[in-house]
């Protein structure tokens, strides 16, 4: 078969991009979602806090038992059902495990760290969890989630700052609807996106 | 004179190959899955999977799963090699015409 150099380009091309748009549909497919989940989970929770900050416990516990809940359906099941490989199942089982190992440490933390504020134990949750998103997006080379986890640790850390020295009184508004809607909007994008 | 796998250089079983080489080696990838990602219909699909799959190049698994019927596709460990061997020839093309 005769082929010139510009149509074996071409072919090799298209092999790449069928492979990087499958990569990425399923890296983002996934994870666009569960963005999506604790997006919501966040503005609720940080808005309640505002609100009703007596149940903010209780807001927070049924918030994180959810967002928890939702992930491993849409990890084990969604996932599992499009790939079905043993290297996808020990990656899920190993995610798994850092995340329940993380909410335990932070469990740890909070009552090692006690007595603390409520704003500082606020921005701290938020940077730890955005911390995490930064290690997945270096480890599972999403560079999607490190940009969006430095994002975020910014906007929380600008909140924390303005309302210790300016406008005090707003920071659990200021982390829903800052740290909610980046976490909405990226879902959202990547769902629509790599759907 | 390089050859070429004329099996797979055709524009659709090219895609279905590049597909399934980027997923994990182990990996079977749903029948509904690959259809929407290559935006082929169930028929073109079929035709061109059961094309592979007679020469080898994958296996097909039909499984139930949530009581529903499903279809897994993987590449063959052959289908691998002559997978690796199309893109090595395709890169051959390129480098005997640049020299």
């Amino acid at each position: 078969m005769e082929m010139t150099r510009e149509q074996a380009q071409q072919w090799l091309q298209e092999v790449d991009a069928v492979a990087k748009e499958l990569r990425n549909k399923l890296a983002y497919g996934i994870t666009g979602p569960i963005l999506i989940i604790w997006g919501i989970v966040w503005i609720v929770c940080y808005t309640l806090n505002h609100f009703a900050h007596k149940i903010s416990g209780w807001v927070w516990l049924v918030g994180i038992v959810l967002g928890m809940a939702g992930t491993f359906y849409l990890r084990a099941v969604r996932y599992r059902i499009t790939v079905d490989g043993e290297s996808s199942k020990r990656l899920g089982r190993r995610l798994l495990w850092s995340w329940g190992l993380l909410f335990a440490y932070i469990g740890i933390w909070l009552a090692v760290l006690w007595p603390w504020r409520g704003d500082q134990i606020g921005t701290f949750l938020v940077m730890l969890m955005m911390f995490a998103y930064v290690l997945m997006g270096l480890w599972l080379q999403r560079r999607f989630l490190l940009w969006l986890g430095l994002a975020v640790t910014l906007l929380a850390g600008a909140g924390y700052a303005f309302s210790l020295w300016v406008t005090p009184g707003y920071l659990d508004l200021w982390l829903g609807l800052t740290g909610g809607t980046a976490l909405l909007g990226s879902g959202l994008y990547m769902t629509l996106r790599w759907r | 004179m390089i050859q070429i796998n004329e099996v797979i250089h055709q524009p659709i079983r090219l895609k279905i190959m590049a597909a399934l080489f980027a997923v994990e080696k182990d990996a079977e990838v749903d029948f509904t899955f690959l259809r929407d990602h290559l935006k082929l219909t169930d028929g073109n699909l079929g035709a061109h999977l059961e094309k592979l799959e007679s020469e080898k190049y994958l296996a097909v698994r039909k499984v139930f799963v949530h009581r529903k019927p499903k279809t897994f596709v993987r590449l063959s460990r052959q289908g691998r090699r002559a997978f690796e061997d199309y893109v090595d020839a395709l890169r051959a093309v390129i480098d005997v015409a640049a020299d």
